[in-house]
């Protein structure tokens, strides 16, 4: 596991599927489990894929889409086609360093639901 | 997800090893791969649906990849002259099964399955755990060099019998 760190009710933001609420906010192995047990099978398994991408600030997390749309055309149809922001409680898990470029890993907690309390902003 | 234009045709991608993830956001998008014979692909994801993932793949040289890395390439670029002349477009299910492989010209890709015309890597490589044992260096030496740099390896204890299989293959991390 990385090091993680209470994200002291920062602001964040995430990329999200503006019509479809239930697909949103979960974390990768949550949404599909048969890729845990095909990646731990094959000794692979990354416990980033428990955890929800974020970033720091919006302008971040738009700057890092504009670049994929750029190779990735369809890049909407497979991470999300809007921003949803929220502020992340300390109640609510853990993150790890923001990187750079603003993203980070949030490992939630188990009653944690962020479909509750992030909420689309903008359209990509 | 669109209908291609190509040819089905049965390949076998079980022998390809990943080197990298070359752009990865909540898992890949642009990944090098090389194949058992050891030619190196990218493996371009450029669409989805409910069931499946949809790649491009296709053969690349090293030194164009190394271009590509060094932002002196676009991917557009690569794509519009795979070494072969074609892709494969391949489907991805849940459960990673390969099927709808199709040969596909590069002319008859839609718009939405290429890069932009600017599409110069701005990401950051993820070699894989393997990658180390995968990973060869291209030297170029000159001939005077050759007998020193064949001294120095003989004295670490590096069989220079396995030079020649060593640098016959480049990587561009």
């Amino acid at each position: 596991m990385p090091t993680l760190f209470k994200p002291n009710n920062m602001r964040a933001c995430r990329f999200a599927f503006a019509l479809s609420n239930q697909q949103n906010h979960i974390p990768q192995y949550v949404h599909n489990p048969k890729r845990l047990l095909q990646d731990l099978g094959k000794g692979k398994a990354d416990t980033s894929f428990l955890a929800l991408s974020c970033f720091a600030t919006n302008s971040q997390a738009e700057f890092f889409f504009s670049n994929l749309q750029k190779t990735f055309k369809n890049v909407k149809n497979s991470i999300g086609d809007a921003l949803a922001e929220g502020i992340l409680a300390d109640e609510d898990g853990l993150k790890t360093i923001t990187s750079p470029n603003g993203h980070f890993d949030f490992y939630e907690y188990e009653q944690c639901d962020l479909n509750k309390s992030f909420k689309i902003t903008k359209r990509l | 997800m669109k209908q291609l234009e190509g040819f089905n045709i049965q390949f076998d991608f079980s022998n390809f090893k990943k080197i990298a993830d070359l752009v990865y956001f909540d898992g890949p998008f642009l990944s090098h791969y090389v194949s058992g014979k050891g030619d190196d692909y990218l493996f371009y994801w450029v669409d989805k649906d409910e069931n499946d993932n949809r790649w491009l793949v296709f053969r690349v040289s090293l030194a164009d990849l190394q271009k590509y890395i060094g932002k002196d390439l676009t991917l557009r670029e690569l794509m519009e002259h795979p070494n072969d002349g074609y892709l494969y477009s391949v489907d991805i299910d849940n459960d990673v099964h390969y099927h709808n492989v199709k040969l596909v010209q590069p002319s008859a890709l839609p718009e939405e399955y290429k890069p932009d015309i600017d599409s110069y890597y701005e990401f950051e490589p993820i070699p894989t755990l393997e990658a180390n044992e995968l990973m060869t260096y291209e030297l170029t030496i000159p001939y005077k060099e050759r007998r020193h740099l064949e001294e120095l390896l003989l004295k670490i204890g590096f069989p220079v019998s396995a030079l020649k299989k060593v640098v016959t293959r480049a990587a561009v991390f």
